[in-house]
């Protein structure tokens, strides 16, 4: 693509960045900024500094959060002694949408994919283990998607976890292999946490036949 | 099962090309480089949902154009259905079932089970273990949709374990747990994996000297051997057993993406020691077995690919195959050749066989015989 302007060139470089967008989206983007007033891309502007620079994370379970501890953290009505484990936000705001679970979260922020460059060490797994350990956890319940890196991911915790107190679940039920969480509808997925199983480390496919 | 109309559209040198397929033999003759062998790469992408002779889907797009499809009726037990392969640039191949995508090509591999031999079926005996490998999954791929799932499974937790090896090596801390979760995920697929190769080639072994010795009338003993690691020892064993030569080598160097078939005559490698006709026997017999171990296993005659087979084969070949044609040993069949007078001969003794000829050179079917 050709610009007439460095501006437009540099913003739409920066749009298509994001994921899903092209080159031709951002321009359209661009486009749009351009033919609205000054003040509409002020906000926009300030919004995503403002995003980036004032993020924080609860320092409980290490979800977005405005203050230092979450709101879900902070509620008195959730049950402490009960974990679900995620790979993101958008998994607790999925799960939080079914109104099916009570208990707390924790954000591991990834999956191990050694592929990707993402090992134990980048994901919030020492935090938890350490969080369970202070706590005394009754009940981790792991949502992670059913791929294979949620399950390494999974495989990998229950082998960490293996001599602490602590029952572990999955919530398999009625989520397809590869699906996400996230495009998991709220019935399904809600069921699926209240019919949660107990983890049995197992392939996934299973034998010929 | 089998085909009754065939629609190409921007798929190669086809700009847009129609068959009215027959039930038995279809003929399809024209001049060379007009496009014979890229109609059965056609059928193979409905087969495989990819061609034959490259992964890549852009090069089966017509020079200049932004999209393909091949069109096809199939015929079978379940009734008539409607099968439509889509490729557009830049869009993510798609395959309608009467006008239903497809949302995963690996359960719909086997849909049209098919056997294609071709002159370079030689080169099978050469390449390396990889292309004998992809030639015995593909035909397990079309029986068992487990087996493919497995082994896409396996391959993918071996490439993880490969990088992480790698991560290893360059310095990242050794992490014995997840190493181990990698060796036992690798275990269970891959044992799961070579249970089922070791199976097929029992299965085959027996139609496999029979094809080989109707086709050369020799009497050499012609053997297909299973060449796997985990003959030795499970793959557990391997993995722990290797985990230092492994994280030397930085890649995992045991397992089923290890395997071969051997290739012998009378205990020899035929690759060294096999003449030119031994050896175009002994593919052609190997791919026979394969298709009467496809046929047994879905219960319906495959689709029979035959490329050029009367420009390479020899007369005593030909026979034997036009014979096991007549005995109507196939279902429908697609022969290419540059020479419609030449099949016709072929089939001249033979008017109970149904055969249709299409000649390419005009774009359109001529009439049936
Ligand atoms: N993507 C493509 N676009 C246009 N033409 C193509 C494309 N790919 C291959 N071709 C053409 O297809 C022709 C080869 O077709 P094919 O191999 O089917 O011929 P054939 O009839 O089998 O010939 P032979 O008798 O020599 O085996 C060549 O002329 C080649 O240029
Ligand atoms: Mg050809
Ligand atoms: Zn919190």
């Amino acid at each position: 693509m050709n610009f007439p302007s460095k501006l437009i060139e540099e913003a739409v470089q920066e749009l298509s960045k994001f994921p899903g967008v092209g080159k031709k989206s951002a321009l359209r983007m661009v486009l749009y900024l351009l033919k609205k007033d000054t003040e509409t891309a002020d906000k926009l502007g300030h919004s995503i500094i403002r995003l980036r620079n004032e993020i924080t994370y609860c320092t409980r379970c290490y979800n977005v959060s405005d203050a230092a501890v979450c709101n879900i953290c902070s509620n008195p009505k959730r049950d402490n002694q009960v974990i679900c484990v995620v790979e993101d936000l958008k998994d607790v705001m999925a799960i939080e949408n079914t109104n099916q679970f009570f208990g707390t979260y924790h954000v591991l922020g990834g999956l191990i994919n050694p592929i990707y460059g993402i090992g134990p060490d980048q994901l919030q797994l020492e935090s938890l283990i350490e969080r369970i350990q202070k706590e005394g956890t009754k009940e981790i319940i792991m949502a992670l998607s059913a791929t294979m890196e949620g399950d390494t991911t999974i495989f990998y915790l229950s082998k960490k976890l293996k001599d602490l107190d602590v029952q572990l679940s999955t919530i398999s039920k009625g989520i397809a292999i590869g699906d996400e969480l996230e495009y998991a509808d709220e019935i399904t997925l809600g069921r699926s946490i209240l019919s949660r199983v107990p983890y049995r480390n197992q392939v996934q496919s299973g034998s010929n036949d | 099962m089998h085909l009754r109309r065939l629609k190409l559209q921007n798929f190669k040198n086809h700009t847009f090309v129609e068959f009215d397929l027959c039930q038995q033999v279809n003929c399809l003759t024209g001049l060379n480089g007009i496009g014979k062998t890229n109609v059965l790469d056609a059928i193979y992408y409905l087969s495989f949902t990819k061609s034959f002779f490259n992964s890549q889907d852009q090069y089966a797009l017509q020079h200049g154009a932004s999209w393909f499809t091949i069109d096809a009726e199939l015929e079978s037990a379940a009734g008539s259905n409607t099968l439509k392969l889509i490729y557009q640039t830049g869009q993510k191949k798609q395959l309608l079932i009467d006008q239903n995508e497809v949302e995963r090509f690996a359960d719909y591999i086997g849909t049209v089970p098919l056997i294609m031999i071709l002159p370079g079926d030689i080169q099978l005996i050469h390449e390396t273990a990889e292309a004998r490998r992809k030639l015995i999954d593909s035909v397990i791929a079309s029986c068992n949709k487990k087996y493919l799932a497995n082994l896409m499974a396996y391959n993918k937790y071996l490439d993880q374990r490969n990088k992480l090896l790698r991560d290893f090596a360059n310095g990242i801390t050794y992490d014995e747990s997840l190493l181990s979760i990698y060796n036992q995920r690798l275990h269970e697929y891959g044992q799961l994996v070579f249970e089922v190769r070791k199976q097929v080639l029992e299965a085959i072994q027996s139609n496999f000297h029979s094809h080989y010795k109707d086709i050369s009338g020799a009497k050499e003993l012609a053997q297909l051997v299973y060449v796997s690691d985990l003959h030795e020892m499970d793959m557990q064993t391997w993995l722990a057993q290797q985990s230092f030569t492994d994280r030397q080598a930085q890649r995992t160097t045991k397992g089923i993406h290890k395997d071969d078939f051997l290739f012998l005559l009378d205990d020899f490698a035929i690759k060294k020691y096999g003449s030119q006709g031994q050896q175009k026997s002994f593919v052609i017999a190997l791919k026979l077995a394969l298709y009467d171990y496809l046929q047994a296993q879905k219960g319906v005659q495959p689709l029979l690919l035959l490329d050029d087979i009367f420009e390479k084969l020899d007369a005593q070949r030909l026979r034997l195959l036009i014979q096991r044609i007549s005995q109507q040993a196939f279902g429908q069949i697609f022969i290419t050749d540059t020479h419609q007078q030449r099949v016709a001969d072929a089939f001249a003794s033979l008017p109970h066989v149904q055969v249709k000829y299409f000649e390419i050179a005009a774009f359109k079917p001529t009439l049936d015989r």
